[in-house]
């Protein structure tokens, strides 16, 4: 399980063979047009256009859906009719021209949206850029909503992602690395940093595990995140997943380093601490003390979020001593004819809220409305009137949910709700004992948990109480003047005296 | 590592089936005890009384709290719990019980015999009122309900009102058992009594114990303020309302006056022969407002000052018949023991302090000074 013990001489994992060797290519386009339809296996969206330049027969290969029409007619097919010579370099307008002799490259240059121009008798062809760079419009993240502040999110395409990065860091230094990952897919992944800024170590780091991965396809930047993370038995997620720009800028200026994919909005953030998790963009744009209160209602919810239940069942199947007079009599009669153990009782509830929950997702808007009227209102009085479940087990179960979605991010609220479920079976079994064993064991793991090299819990552990006053509250802009310690950035300094006219209108 | 995995699964999946939920106690299997009172039987028989809490529908769907008083004869206070276990249904706990009433006649034996049973299970409610009851506790929780207020609740802020109208000290099981082990300090009790005009219990008082049993003397709920006012145990509210009679005649239906209790400050002085604890004179001076005093104004100055005088010569007179009282009941309700012991510990004898301290002479000193005299008036 640990760093190192792995062997080093693996198998060769499984790969989808492919016809395509490195082959030189033919010399007349017939042969080479005989070539490419064997290496795609007769698909029927590659399209062959023919045309005669100075006398001489040509070949326009490319695959129809990755190719951008307007830019093939404007760029491309223009030119070559209208002047009609053969230098292709001098009459095409495309912004990227490679020269090969190689078939392999056409092969993989087609699946990237190239256009290979082939002359009868020449070895040598071209491939001329002509993607299709459509992509949907730019809207908000539905997961990541905020009140205030921007309402930009990434799409599904990458350059699109890297270009609304680079308008919000109009800098040389914003540095991005492409890799190609997957033997199946060959799916284009980024790295962003800022050079001179994020700590080489790291960076290292990263490309050497992004390095590492040997798999057919990759899909969703969770496969990436499975194949990185340092823990990959942990219930909580090591690195941070957004959709916003604003999120992803911010933390690339302290240091971190962004991994972004083709194909997917969502973007990783790493290394990460636990406390980012409860960290949204909309802290900065409000009152900072409205942002702390924020803030601590948040880590609030992730107590409550974790523990209510639990505790709610070690006190009333071994400690009801410890409910004051007056409560103990509520809870009390609302219990008396419920025919389970409360551990069965707030299981019925809580996978009860899972199914709704799952149910609502997958729904269309007014659909999953119905959803949350027949969940909410129907089966919550049904279950009480037919004295399934206690009045008081709704009120924890629900307020749980609504704690555990206060979490800004959506991983960390799904394996906070899944930890309760082991620490319920705990109090269950051995009472307030039992709860507290669990949560220290989880806090153990906490504070054990290092992600590329930066504790996880910090600032908590190792502890840094100058480090608080930027997780556990916001303050002032003007007074967090270091970043913080735990990705161990080359400029430690993030502002300077911003608020100086201060001190020269008193003199 | 698959070893190491499939150890971890058998150990986690063995304690969720062997512990069988241990010692688990299911508060809807319970039985809420609110109330407990004790009373002496013929041949040395202990009488315990529990109060518990019925709870037939809940009270969401419109039930209606109500009680159900069990009384049972035994030898020892254990004895009658295992006897109350068998015509109780479900598990009984006395984990909430509110209220620990004492019969008068059970107060005055050693009130350990009731108590132990508290002291040594850690569930006990050691935050529960304790009282003594003029007569039986079980005639007392017999009356079920007081109004709409169910006895035990009613008792109980019968008890807590009187704390905070310095009429009571807060006295919890945990307390008397660490005054009644004490030495050179005494305490004492709330003391209930069935008003028969009202046909309800009624707060009269302080009951004095002396260890670990009732002198049988009690204070009027006048006494008790006094005494705790020389005590420093003033709470939020303290009304004193003492008769004057400078003017018998000015056909006023009354000839009182009454001030409420701002400040009070008591001071112990000690004078000591022959290695002896001699005289100890405690100086009280009370700051208070005038609450009510139909008769005057009070315009002028020297007329408040007058009323203070008399005030003082008064009440030091109340004062001292307060000190006797606990002198022959041998209540060291001040500690005096306990400040011989601390500070003057030449003179502290532990066996000797019994009778000593029924031969000191105390005296008291009430010094009153009225500040204010109300807002229209």
């Amino acid at each position: 399980m640990r760093r190192g013990t792995r062997k080093s001489a693996r198998n060769k994992p499984y790969q989808i063979p492919t016809s395509a060797e490195s082959h030189d290519a033919f010399w007349t386009i017939k042969e080479n047009q005989q070539y490419l339809k064997e290496a795609f296996y007769h698909t029927q969206d590659l399209k062959f256009r023919e045309i005669v330049i100075q006398n001489v027969p040509c070949l326009l290969c490319y695959l129809d859906p990755l190719v951008d029409e307007d830019k093939l007619q404007r760029t491309i097919m223009k030119p070559l009719m209208e002047r009609n010579k053969l230098n292709v370099d001098h009459i095409v307008t495309s912004k990227e021209i490679r020269i090969s002799k190689d078939l392999l490259k056409a092969v993989s240059g087609l699946t990237k949206g190239f256009v290979v121009f082939l002359t009868e008798g020449v070895q040598k062809f071209y491939l001329l850029e002509a993607f299709s760079a459509d992509s949907r419009t730019v809207k908000e993240p539905v997961n990541e909503q905020v009140v205030r502040g921007s309402h930009e999110g990434f799409v599904e395409n990458i350059m699109q992602n890297i270009q609304m990065l680079r308008r919000r860091v109009e800098n040389p230094n914003l540095v991005v690395k492409f890799f190609k990952v997957g033997r199946t897919t060959d799916t284009k992944v980024a790295i962003v940093y800022i050079q001179n800024l994020a700590n080489p170590d790291l960076i290292r780091e990263v490309e050497k595990r992004i390095n590492a991965i040997e798999t057919d396809s990759i899909q969703t930047p969770g496969y990436v995140e499975e194949f990185i993370e340092d823990d990959p038995f942990s219930p909580f997620p090591q690195m941070l997943s957004t959709e916003r720009p604003d999120r992803l800028t911010a933390h690339i200026i302290e240091g971190r380093v962004g991994l972004l994919m083709e194909g997917s909005p969502s973007t990783l953030i790493m290394p990460v601490t636990f406390f980012s998790f409860y960290q949204s963009p909309e802290d900065y744009n409000s009152r900072w003390y409205i942002g702390s209160v924020l803030r601590i209602i948040r880590i609030t919810s992730f107590i409550f979020a974790l523990a209510l239940p639990s505790i709610y069942i070690a006190t009333v199947s071994f400690h009801s001593e410890i409910l004051p007079a007056e409560l103990i009599l509520n809870i009390k009669s609302s219990l008396e004819n419920v025919p389970f153990p409360p551990l069965i009782e707030a299981l019925i509830m809580q996978v009860t809220l899972e199914l709704l929950r799952e149910a609502a997702i997958r729904l269309p808007g007014p659909i999953a409305q119905t959803i949350g009227i027949v969940g909410g209102l129907v089966i919550g009085t049904a279950i009480v009137e037919a004295n399934l479940v206690s009045n008081m087990m709704i009120i924890i179960v629900a307020l749980t949910a609504i704690s555990s979605f206060a979490v800004p991010s959506y991983e960390m609220s799904m394996s906070i709700r899944l930890l309760g479920f082991p620490l319920m079976l705990l109090s269950a079994s051995f009472g307030f004992i039992g709860l507290v064993f669990g949560l220290s064991l989880i806090l153990i793991h906490l504070c054990g948990l290092e992600t590329f090299g930066t504790p996880y819990f910090s600032p908590l552990a190792p502890f840094r109480f100058n480090e608080l006053k930027d997780s556990i509250i916001r303050l002032p802009r003007w007074l967090l003047g270091k970043r913080p310690i735990d990705v161990k950035a080359q400029e430690e300094r993030q502002e300077w005296f911003s608020r100086r006219w201060k001190r020269n209108e008193d003199e | 590592m698959i070893k190491k995995l499939f150890h971890t699964i058998l150990i986690v999946c063995s304690t969720l089936v062997l512990t069988s939920c241990w010692d688990q106690e299911l508060l809807k299997e319970s039985k809420l005890v609110y109330g407990a009172g004790f009373d002496y039987e013929e041949n040395n028989l202990i009488r315990t009384t529990f109060v518990v809490r019925n709870l037939g529908i809940p009270v969401s769907q419109g039930g209606v709290y109500s009680n159900r008083v069990v009384s049972v004869v035994g030898s020892s206070s254990r004895d009658t719990r295992l006897q109350m276990d068998r015509i109780i249904s479900k598990q009984l706990s006395a984990s909430k019980n509110q209220l620990l009433l004492l019969g008068e006649e059970v107060a005055k034996h050693n009130i350990d015999h009731m108590l132990d049973i508290l002291f040594r299970d850690p569930k006990s409610p050691l935050d529960a009122r304790i009282a003594v009851v003029e007569g039986r506790a079980l005639d007392m929780y017999k009356l079920d309900h007081i109004g709409d207020t169910l006895i035990t609740e009613f008792t109980t802020d019968l008890i807590k009102g009187a704390e905070d109208k310095t009429e009571a000290t807060k006295m919890t099981v945990e307390k008397a058992f660490r005054y009644s082990l004490d030495e050179g300090q005494d305490y004492a009790l709330p003391y209930i009594s069935y008003n028969q005009e009202v046909q309800s219990p009624e707060f009269d008082g302080l009951a004095l114990f002396h260890h670990t049993t009732f002198t049988g003397a009690t204070l009027s709920p006048m006494e008790s303020k006094l005494l705790l006012l020389m005590n420093d145990n003033k709470s939020s509210q303290t009304n004193i309302i003492e008769a004057l009679d400078n003017d018998p005649d000015n056909g006023f239906l009354t000839n009182t006056v009454t001030i409420s209790v701002r400040k009070s400050s008591p001071d112990m002085a000690y004078s000591f022969q022959n290695g002896k604890l001699d005289k100890a004179v405690i100086n009280l001076e009370i700051i208070g407002n005038i609450a009510e005093y139909p008769q005057n104004h009070l315009m002028e100055r020297s007329q408040v000052k007058d009323i203070a005088d008399e005030l003082s010569q008064r009440l030091t007179v109340r004062a001292n018949d307060i000190l006797q009282k606990l002198q022959e009941a041998n209540c060291d309700f001040l500690g005096i023991g306990r400040d011989m012991n601390a500070y003057h510990h030449k003179v502290w004898n532990s066996e000797r302090w019994e009778d000593e301290y029924k031969e000191i002479k105390l005296e008291a000193k009430v010094k009153v000074e009225i500040d204010e005299t109300g807002i229209i008036k």
